[in-house]
């Protein structure tokens, strides 16, 4: 690593500088954190994100608007839906290609699926961060019943490939539909429990409020998205906002909460996996028949196009450029957590190191495995290495001694 | 999709000669072309009277005979303004807008990084998703950029052989 790319500012013998990642378990894709600290207190914080740099958007305008689709499905393994229906519909805009309603009805089923798995996931990830494991058993048994139904509707765990230009690949069935609804009722029973749980749990309460702050004002103006802007109370979402796919006709609710710190940003989730089961109910319940696809035509007229989704984590934007090819020349992603790093500079400025794995997994990053984590003690000329885990024990006991917050081993 | 954006006169009649072209390919979306001159004033404009309080990202694009620098602000009422600014192919440049925008500071960045466009009084400009070893002055996305088998480009160094890029 260049010295100059993580670039700590050490004023006084007090402060220490402390490099965190580039690899991280919370989540996937490596990012490198360099923290200032003085005793407790972060001081700054910089960040480095060039670890996973795979050249997507060059290898897009490589590959006609077919075979980009798959690529660009592989962008994330959690949203995948996310990136190639939010790609498909630009396609489908610049093709002027309206695709059949049957098709936009499936396409937001397994979007909504996707994000009740991603909240469902997320929800874990924090408890596991704060130290409540029985959190995270809890929420990914729940999950499985997700990822079956994702499963059994496209044949795929992971990047369903539900999406072709111009409608879906496969169609719901009466068995599905079926079995769907019974899964969904069961996962509307636990939603309602960890909201409830959010809410009101006293130690949980306790550990998330006043966790990194992000001001209302500063969710703004430093283009926060999703449930990390929503928990600022800032009221957007592209589902109401800029209506795309079967949305307008499905009722819901935008959940915002006021709270501005990291239990908002639980709040949002834990009400948006209520809302996203309603939806998807009433989408399975409200399908409307017909054809599932129609042939594309094989190039795109010359134009431009900006596609907005909500991705779990928050507006997902791709902007794809024609030129009367059967390729695009240009296809630039912008990701939401892009869009929330920002967010967490400011969450952590003025908080504790042992703030820091929940404040960075508060927005729902993409990150990776196997993380470690050097402590410069600049005044005693020493350093160690801690990788996540200790850093996560360490924030654990912390709390525990100092704020009496605990789950037990 | 083919219905008409109801902000399309009120913008063209605002902005007048500053803007070179206003265009609204349909309802929220709208494409404003600007100049190196004009385009401070036309974002300050979609702030201010449009309501403009997100920076949903700025990109780049490379044109082949010049570069375009695409930023794509949006408006909870009055939707998508995308503001396009085309720069000379041969050493482009545009001042930075984090002193308006604060959330271009990474996206700025970014641009940077792979498009070579320079942004004159960013606050932090270094390197944001390539990796340290990549060969400086080499930007990927341009459209003549190709990858010189005997440079390095980061990753794992071959035991065997000459350098390989990982």
């Amino acid at each position: 690593m260049e010295a100059s790319s993580l670039r700590p500012e050490v004023r006084s013998l007090a402060e220490m500088k402390i490099p965190i990642g580039p690899q991280h378990p919370a989540l996937k894709e490596p990012v490198g954190f360099m923290v200032n600290v003085e005793g407790e207190r972060i001081k700054s914080l910089d960040l480095d994100v060039s670890y996973n740099h795979r050249g997507i958007e060059k290898g897009v305008e490589q590959r006609d608007f077919n075979q980009a689709l798959y690529l660009i499905e592989r962008i994330c393994g959690i949203c995948s839906h996310a990136h190639a229906t939010n790609f498909a519909k630009g396609v489908e805009e610049l093709m002027n290609l309206e695709i059949p309603k049957r098709a936009a009805y499936i396409r937001l089923i397994v979007g909504e699926l996707e994000r009740i798995h991603s909240h469902y996931l997320w929800v874990g990830v924090a408890g596991h961060e704060i130290g409540f494991d029985t959190l995270f058993m809890y929420t990914w048994r729940d999950r499985e019943l997700v990822q079956d139904l994702l499963e059994i509707i496209s044949g795929n765990r992971v990047n369903y490939a539900i999406n072709c230009l111009g409608g879906v690949r496969r169609d719901l069935n009466e068995k599905t539909i079926k079995l769907a609804l019974d899964h969904l009722k069961k996962l509307g029973e636990r939603a309602a429990y960890y909201t409830q749980l959010a809410t009101t749990e006293e130690t949980m309460v306790d550990r998330l409020s006043g966790v990194g702050k992000l001001p209302y004002e500063k969710a703004k103006s430093l283009g926060s998205v999703g449930p990390t802007a929503r928990g600022s109370g800032v009221d957007s979402d592209v589902r109401r906002d800029d209506p795309y796919l079967a949305y307008p006709e499905v009722p819901f609710k935008v959940i915002t909460a006021n709270n501005c710190d990291v239990l908002g940003r639980t709040i949002v989730r834990a009400g948006e996996l209520a809302q996203s089961i309603e939806m998807t109910k009433w989408a399975l319940e409200n399908l409307p028949p017909g054809e599932i696809k129609k042939a594309p035509p094989r190039s795109a007229p010359p134009g431009e196009v900006i596609s907005r989704y909500e991705a779990p984590r928050g507006e997902l934007v791709h902007y794809i450029k024609s030129n009367n090819t059967d390729k695009a020349d240009r296809f630039g992603v912008r990701t939401p957590t892009m869009a929330n790093w920002p967010s967490v500079v400011e969450g952590l400025t003025g908080q504790n190191i042992a703030d820091i794995p929940i404040v960075v997994a508060a927005i729902d990053p993409c990150l990776s495995c196997t993380s470690r984590t050097t402590f410069v003690d600049i005044d005693r000329h020493k350093s160690w290495v801690w990788n996540w885990d200790e850093l996560r024990n360490y924030s654990i006991r912390w709390y525990k001694e100092n704020k009496g917050i605990y789950w037990g081993d | 999709m083919t219905d008409e954006n109801p902000m399309l006169a009120v913008v063209k009649q605002d902005l007048g000669s500053k803007a070179v072209e206003v265009t609204a390919p349909r309802r929220k979306r709208m494409i404003i072309a600007a100049t190196p001159e004009t385009y401070r004033d036309i974002i300050k404009y979609l702030q201010d009277k449009m309501d403009c309080y997100h920076l949903s990202v700025l990109q780049g694009v490379d044109n082949r005979t010049n570069f375009e620098v695409v930023y794509h602000f949006w408006s909870d009422r009055n939707g998508m303004f995308t503001v396009k600014v085309a720069l000379p192919h041969d050493k482009p440049a545009i001042g930075t807008i984090t002193d308006i925008v604060p959330a271009a500071i990474l996206y700025e960045r970014e641009v940077h990084d792979l498009f070579g466009i320079e942004f004159p009084g960013h606050p932090d400009m270094r390197r944001l998703l390539l990796n340290d070893e990549w060969p400086k002055d080499e930007h990927p996305l341009r459209k003549d950029w190709k990858m010189d088998e005997k440079k390095f480009y980061g990753g794992v160094k071959s035991s065997t052989g000459g350098e390989k890029s990982g």
